[in-house]
């Protein structure tokens, strides 16, 4: 099996049902990626990891010790899988593991930052200097239904054409991804959204690049449906493929049972201008909508009215001032009549300074609504 | 025609040269959206400038200055109401305006209450503001070629309405929106210049203002009577006459080339008159303006009568006028969101304190050098003659005053403008029935002909107080329409109606009154002049009451027609209202 070509076999050996896996798969590979002839190696792999699954303990993948990561900026503590059901924020995490993979779904996209977690989905706008990935070679990964309930997906089982397939987490990618070795490192897909996840990805592969690059960052999403097919790399890229698959394996194996439903949210809410639930209710005039509603209304009324007595009453009392105080018409500062320093200058400044604070204001408090609504 | 005058004209002809070629990189414009909205593809700062170009208008440019010169610290408040006014756009309306998506103010009445015969009054307001706000900007078109060039006045007229009935027919608000800005920078800059010259010899010479004595004519001055006027005198000073003079004791007297004296108190100059003054001898003064110079520097100086109720009118009129006045509203709709509606609008506000300070400066200077003004009571040309007066005919002087001319001329070409697309844009779209762009054309030319006919009809009128009477309508009829549709839940149809009607009767009453030159007695003479601390009130509180009396007819959707109008744009609620009534391609 390719695992064993690049080297970095140390935590799968520890592992009884890795050892098996890989001692399964090594069996039948005849060694070195090279070797690699497609969907055969594929049913292997993926029945190693199911084996690893079945016992609990993790692929190569695991997060059991931070040796194992390769150069990279965060430890291993923070490397989050994306399947993890810890509960968000928890070790700087995002993504929890979807549910038992959907049906005719393409593997759940998962991120690939090799040692750090993906502290912040930031969105689409992170752009890490990666090499094109190679599409990845088996595609037929689809085509294998890995375990019982995962019915076959539509993208043909013709194992030896190389579908690539590539899916689309949904939005962000993680921290300074580091690079891990036998990690493969994908194109960033700077068109992520919310929403793709569910998606029958039935595309393509984004192929990992080729092993030399693995020092170059690594963003999360990988997987990005609508890749053009990019030509197949020699098998060497196998090797990383290998290890996203077990990978993958080995976040499914932290689940907390098999057929347990677990929500994966793989896309941080970003409050996208689009109506959502809350404002849906706001709408409607329902209770809590209308009271949020009425209140936002009354405190920005509540503010441009402060603001407009404010200027009113201080314009406004100067006629009365002038009329009543003669001797301010006669007052001079800086050579100027007291009266034409203060319409004829200062009253501009002011009346700036109050326009630029209550824009600030009432900007602060559309976003205290927004906040709540989108909360 | 001397030597300023023809650089003048050349000043001028290359404003509207520069302002063809700014105007046509918009001649790309092709949708409906393009013509009115300048297809929101402009930047906040080329915004900014813009409205503020658009702003500007003639009243600004030589209306204030003219009336700083005649009335002193009274007339601050001129500046001071437009640009707080300003302030109260973007404390109340500017945001939720443009979350609303209305392009026009016809528009926003029907989209808050869903009523096509309150969009037909708000329309029929419209185009009278509008109107009424071009008469004074080819009025100042022509006192501008008038006084600097000595062509007769209707050709600047004529030549202005021509010029940017061209500009909107050909490349409609967004090849607007670019000759604004640059007119906006010409126009500080044309200030700013004969502004700091006349500072430094002000300062050189060593003058002041503080004097109790009347200001002083530089140097040998003949005046020209053009329309009957009171001379309030407190110096007896000396005049060479031709013409008729009626003294304050005594009889008119006929004059031909006379040396008399003008005595003190009320003397009455006709029509038609000539007087010349020596060098240094006092100037007499139009009746109702403070005399000497010390006063002039002082609020509510002896001789006006309820200053307060003026000063509070006006300063009613200018702070709640703003926001109804329809070049500024279409402009608003330029902006991407709500947010940025605000924050231009705050740009805004610094550059137009920039402009009215150097403003205020000159029309003080002005009382030094352009004093013979003051004779007439006509004082709108202070700042063309200012760089004159002060540097006198030498070539700085006379590329100063072209300068001066040039930006004049830029005063009325952008606020005509603006004042056109927004007519020809309410036109084409409610009055004509479409939106396509051959309607706006067509509207734009409509818009542009009939007040320049007014214009030509309208002999005398003096800039700023037009002005003034227009801000007071406007903030009669759709400030409290605005302001009480976006913030109150309870404003109905029919109340709204009522309330246009109530105040936009009552000031537009006053303002035909007022200009037809009957004045009042006392206090009422001053409401007639100024309504506004009469006609808001009543308009609002006719609005408030009429709809709570009809409370049953709130519109069905009222709640989230106000919660489009609040909510921030994150939340995806607003609408683009022009782009869903257009929906046709357009012609």
């Amino acid at each position: 099996m390719t695992t064993s070509t690049d080297g970095a076999r140390s935590s799968v050996s520890d592992e009884p049902g890795a050892r098996t896996a890989d001692h399964r798969v090594g069996d039948t590979g005849p060694g070195g990626p090279d070797a690699d002839t497609g969907s055969a190696w594929l049913v292997e792999e993926i029945q190693r990891r199911i084996a690893a699954k079945n016992t609990g303990t993790g692929g190569r993948h695991a997060r059991r010790s931070a040796t194992e990561r390769g150069a990279g900026a965060a430890s291993a503590s923070e490397y989050v899988p994306r399947h993890s059901v810890l509960p968000p924020g928890a070790g700087g995490r995002r993504s929890q593991r979807p549910g038992p993979p959907r049906p005719s779904q393409a593997p759940p996209p998962r991120e690939h930052s090799g040692g750090s977690a993906p502290a912040a989905w930031s969105g689409p706008s992170r752009p890490a200097p990666v090499s094109p990935a190679p599409p990845l070679r088996p595609a037929s990964l689809l085509a294998v239904p890995p375990s019982p309930d995962r019915p076959s997906p539509s993208p043909s089982g013709s194992a030896g054409a190389p579908l690539p397939v590539s899916l689309t987490p949904g939005s962000g990618f993680g921290a300074p991804p580091a690079t891990y070795p036998g990690t493969p490192t994908f194109e960033p897909r700077p068109k992520r959204r919310a929403g793709r996840v569910g998606r029958r990805a039935a595309g393509r592969v984004v192929a990992p690049p080729k092993p030399d690059s693995h020092t170059d960052v690594v963003d999360e999403v990988l997987w990005s449906a609508g890749a053009p097919p990019a030509d197949l790399s020699p098998p060497q890229g196998l090797t990383t493929l290998g290890a996203r698959l077990l990978s993958m394996e080995e976040a499914e194996t932290e689940s907390p049972a098999p057929g347990k439903r677990v929500r994966v949210v793989l896309a941080e809410r970003k409050g996208v201008a689009r109506p959502v639930r809350t404002v849906v209710d706001i709408q409607e005039g329902t209770g809590v909508g209308e009271l949020l509603r009425t209140n936002l209304i009354g405190s920005q009324l509540a503010v441009s009215l402060r603001f407009a007595i404010g200027v009113g009453l201080t314009l406004g009392a100067l006629p009365l001032l002038f009329a009543l105080v003669p001797e301010i018409g006669r007052l001079e500062v800086f050579g100027l009549r007291l009266p034409w320093l203060l319409l004829g200058v200062l009253v501009y400044p002011f009346l700036l300074v109050l326009a630029w604070w209550y824009t600030r204001t009432a900007e602060r408090l559309e976003q205290n609504f927004a906040d709540h609504v989108q909360d | 025609m001397t030597a300023t005058g023809i650089l003048a004209l050349v000043a001028m002809g290359l404003v509207v040269v520069a302002s063809t070629v700014i105007g046509s990189i918009g001649t790309r414009a092709r949708g409906t959206s393009d013509f009115l909205v300048a297809s929101r593809t402009v930047g906040p700062a080329a915004n900014a400038g813009a409205i503020s170009g658009e702003y500007l208008s003639a009243a600004s440019f030589l209306g204030v200055a003219g009336l700083i010169l005649r009335d002193g610290v009274d007339a601050l408040w001129y500046p001071v109401g437009y640009t707080a006014g300003y302030v109260a756009l973007v404390l109340f309306v500017a945001a939720p305006l443009r979350r609303s998506g209305a392009y026009t103010v016809p528009d926003f009445a029907e989209a808050r209450l869903r009523s096509p015969g309150l969009r037909k009054l708000c329309t029929v307001f419209v185009v009278i503001i509008g109107w009424l706000y071009l008469l004074p900007q080819l009025h100042g078109a022509g006192l501008t070629v008038e006084t600097v060039t000595g062509l007769p006045a209707w050709t600047g007229a004529v030549t202005a309405a021509v010029v940017v009935v061209g500009t909107v027919v050909l490349g409609g608000m967004r090849s607007v929106t670019f000759v604004q800005a640059f007119q906006y920078w010409l126009k500080l800059t044309a200030l700013i210049l004969p502004a700091v010259f006349a500072l430094i010899f002000f300062v050189n010479a060593d003058r002041s203002l503080d004097r109790p004595a009347p200001p002083q004519f530089l140097d040998r001055t003949t005046v020209d009577i053009r329309t009957d006027v009171q001379l309030q005198v407190q110096f007896p000073v000396s005049v060479t006459v031709t013409g008729v003079i009626t003294g304050p004791t005594g009889p008119p007297v006929v004059y031909t080339d006379d040396e008399t004296r003008l005595v003190e108190g009320l003397n009455t100059v006709q029509a038609g008159a000539k007087l010349e003054f020596a060098g240094g001898a006092p100037v007499p003064v139009v009746a109702g303006a403070p005399v000497t110079d010390a006063d002039w520097l002082t609020p509510y100086a002896a001789g006006r009568e309820y200053g307060m109720l003026g000063t509070y009118s006006l300063i009613i009129a200018t702070f709640l006028g703003t926001m109804g006045l329809p070049h500024v509203l279409v402009r608003f709709y330029t902006n991407p969101d709500g947010r940025a509606a605000r924050r231009t609008a705050v740009i805004v506000l610094a550059l137009l304190g920039a402009f009215y300070m150097v403003v205020t400066l000159l029309g003080a200077l002005s009382r030094l050098y352009t004093p013979q003004l003051l004779v007439t009571g006509e004082t709108d040309a202070a700042i063309l003659l200012l760089p004159a007066a002060v540097l006198g005919t030498g070539p700085t002087g006379v590329v100063l005053a072209g300068i001066v001319a040039a930006g004049a001329w830029a005063a009325f070409l952008s606020t005509s403008s603006g004042l056109i697309v927004s007519v020809a844009g309410v036109l084409a779209t409610d009055v004509l029935g479409s939106g396509k762009v051959r309607d706006f054309r067509l509207a734009a030319v409509v818009a542009g002909a009939v007040p320049l006919a007014l214009s030509l009809g309208v002999t005398r009128l003096d800039f700023s107080e037009a002005v003034a009477l227009v801000f007071a309508i406007s903030a009669s009829t759709f400030c409290p329409l605005l302001v009480l549709g976006i913030w109150w839940r309870g404003l109905t149809d029919v109340g709204a109606f009522v309330g246009v009607l109530v105040g936009g009767l009552l000031s537009a009453g006053a303002v035909t009154v007022a200009l037809s030159g009957f004045v009042g007695p006392g206090w009422l003479g001053v409401l007639l002049y100024r309504p506004a601390i009469v006609s808001v009130p009543a308009a609002f509180l006719a609005m408030a009451v009429v709809s709570r009396l009809t409370a049953g007819r709130t519109p069905v959707d009222v709640d989230q027609v106000m919660l489009r109008l609040h909510a921030p744009e994150r939340l995806g609620l607003s609408r683009d209202r022009l782009t869903e009534r257009v929906r046709r391609p357009t012609g």
